[in-house]
């Protein structure tokens, strides 16, 4: 049988990385207090956690439609009217334990990684 | 110079020009597409838009100014492609996918189109260029030589010409290369519409031959509009007709079988009886039958399907369906001619050689008890009729004797 191989593509590998968990970080910035999509991007952007700024979209969409997140409309001096994210409940639950399993997760990948580093 | 629009984006009104809006739009409507979860759709794009107007205040230089392509290029950027807004939603179903999205694998469905963008006379060497991806120089050099071939190619063109549209959208010239129109190409066009409509105008190009080429490509959309109407009068009389002559056909065909089939029933002349009743009597003679049947009904159903397919502008005829009948019609014809021939062999045993049998002076009828004998002068029995009439007379006699 013939298998054709398929290439590795690692930009893909790590922006999909980054797309897959990156709920976690953007519950924490709106757990920590009230925050604008924008600053929610800013934030992103400084931890250097963004792969593109249209994937923040969809994301709080779905955060908003599974009941972690809720938004207030707030008018803005400057431009269109803004939504202000605010954690629910059910976040800070969710948040919770994704905080747990982060933690976790942490600890054995840098196991893993401590122990390749160390037999190279 | 360009048109300005004004749009609202975030329910702040912007004025944007005319090529930035084609960008705009096809942006919007690529992310749209992307987004896969109806209900939310709306509420992402909001926010997206949302967002854009956040950008284009911050870009704005003056009250005055409109959005440009730049602008909205730059945003775009900003904002990143619209395959990302899908994939995020799809790296939730499916995390371990990591091939890129990929465009719809279907082949786009190619189509003979006049090509006005690389016209010389009418378009048509470059449209049938584009169909099968060849160098129109030459179809050309073959239209060029056919017609010192009594014209023959000369007729060809004419006939193309009138028959065959002009790719005249984006739509259409996209159909014709076989090429898929995405809205990426569509919002690529939109930026340089205007010069390439200016471009391919026939009545932009100066002389003699544009405006004769200009005349007799009116002339021949109209004789070409005349002909279509002709083609779809007679496409209506040939598919009615068409129906018609496989409904009474096939309407034929089961009065026959049916009167085969009751054929004790009904008057028959003795050699035809006795054929049916040999027929019926054997195995051969009802595969026979059988087989005859079908071969004689697929053509009439292939027809009536024909005709509605003709009515409807619709091709009813799949490739399986058509593998199918065709096999199953020559499987039932190759039986049926081989039983046929073998049952003709039996009949012919067992009644005998039709012809020569009977003549003025060979046979003798006489009516015993109500029915009608007839017999050979060497007193062989030929014929018995029982069925009794109103007059009294067997009407089956004149079926009987020959002439």
């Amino acid at each position: 049988m013939s298998e054709e191989k398929q290439e590795y593509n690692v930009e893909n590998a790590k922006s999909q990385m980054r797309k897959g968990f990156l709920e976690f970080p953007v519950l924490l910035i709106i757990g920590a207090k009230p925050t604008y999509a924008p600053d929610i991007l800013k934030q992103l952007k400084n931890a250097n956690l963004l792969v593109v700024e249209g994937t923040l979209y969809p994301l709080l969409s779905r955060l908003k439609r599974s009941g972690l997140v809720g938004y207030e409309w707030l008018e803005s001096q400057s431009g269109p009217p803004r939504k202000m994210y605010t954690i629910t409940g059910e976040g800070k639950e969710v948040l919770q334990q994704l905080e747990t399993s982060w933690r976790s997760l942490d600890t054995s990948v840098n196991t893993l990684i401590n122990h390749y580093e160390k037999s190279n | 110079m360009k048109k300005v629009i004004n749009i609202t984006l975030g329910s702040i009104v912007f004025a944007i020009d005319e090529d930035a809006y084609g960008v705009l739009a096809s942006y919007l409507e690529q992310i749209k597409s992307n987004l896969k979860n109806g209900d939310d759709t709306k509420e992402i794009i909001d926010d997206v838009e949302i967002a854009i107007a956040e950008k284009f205040i911050a870009r704005k230089r003056s009250e005055k100014m409109a959005v440009t392509s730049i602008d909205v290029e730059a945003v775009i950027s900003e904002m990143g492609s619209p395959v990302e807004f899908g994939a995020s939603e799809e790296a939730e179903s499916a995390p371990q996918q990591t091939a890129a999205p990929k465009e719809s694998a279907a082949e786009p469905k190619k189509r003979l189109y006049r090509d006005p963008d690389n016209a010389i006379v009418a378009g048509i060497a470059s449209g049938i260029a584009n169909y099968f991806d060849i160098d129109p120089v030459i179809v050309r050099l073959i239209f060029v030589i056919s017609i010192f071939f009594n014209g023959l190619g000369l007729l060809a063109y004419i006939i193309l010409w009138l028959v065959v549209p002009v790719a005249q959208t984006t739509a259409d010239k996209y159909a014709m290369r076989g090429e898929r129109v995405t809205l990426r190409d569509i919002s690529e066009r939109v930026k340089k519409n205007l010069d390439d409509i200016e471009q391919f105008d026939y009545s932009k190009t100066r002389g003699v031959w544009a405006s004769l080429r200009s005349f007799l490509d009116k002339l021949f959309q109209i004789l070409g509009s005349v002909l279509t109407f002709i083609i779809s009068v007679l496409r209506y009389v040939v598919g009615v007709g068409v129906i018609l002559a496989g409904a009474f056909g096939t309407a034929g065909l089961v009065a026959a079988y049916s009167v085969i089939l009751l054929s004790e029933k009904v008057m028959f002349g003795a050699e035809v009886q006795q054929v049916f009743e040999a027929l019926q009597g054997s195995a051969l003679g009802i595969t026979a039958l059988v087989s005859l049947f079908i071969t004689i009904a697929i053509p009439l159903i292939v027809a009536i399907v024909v005709g509605v397919s003709l009515l409807a502008k619709r091709n009813y005829f799949t490739v399986q369906k058509t593998v199918t009948l065709g096999v199953l019609w020559i499987v039932a014809g190759v039986l049926a001619t081989t039983t046929i021939a073998l049952q003709v062999e039996q009949v012919v045993q067992q009644v005998g050689p039709i012809e020569g049998r009977f003549d003025e002076s060979s046979f003798e009828m006489e009516w015993e008890n109500g029915a009608l004998y007839i017999e050979d002068n060497n007193g062989h029995f030929i014929y018995e009729d029982r069925r009794e009439t109103a007059t009294g007379t067997a009407t089956g006699t004149s079926d009987v004797v020959p002439q």
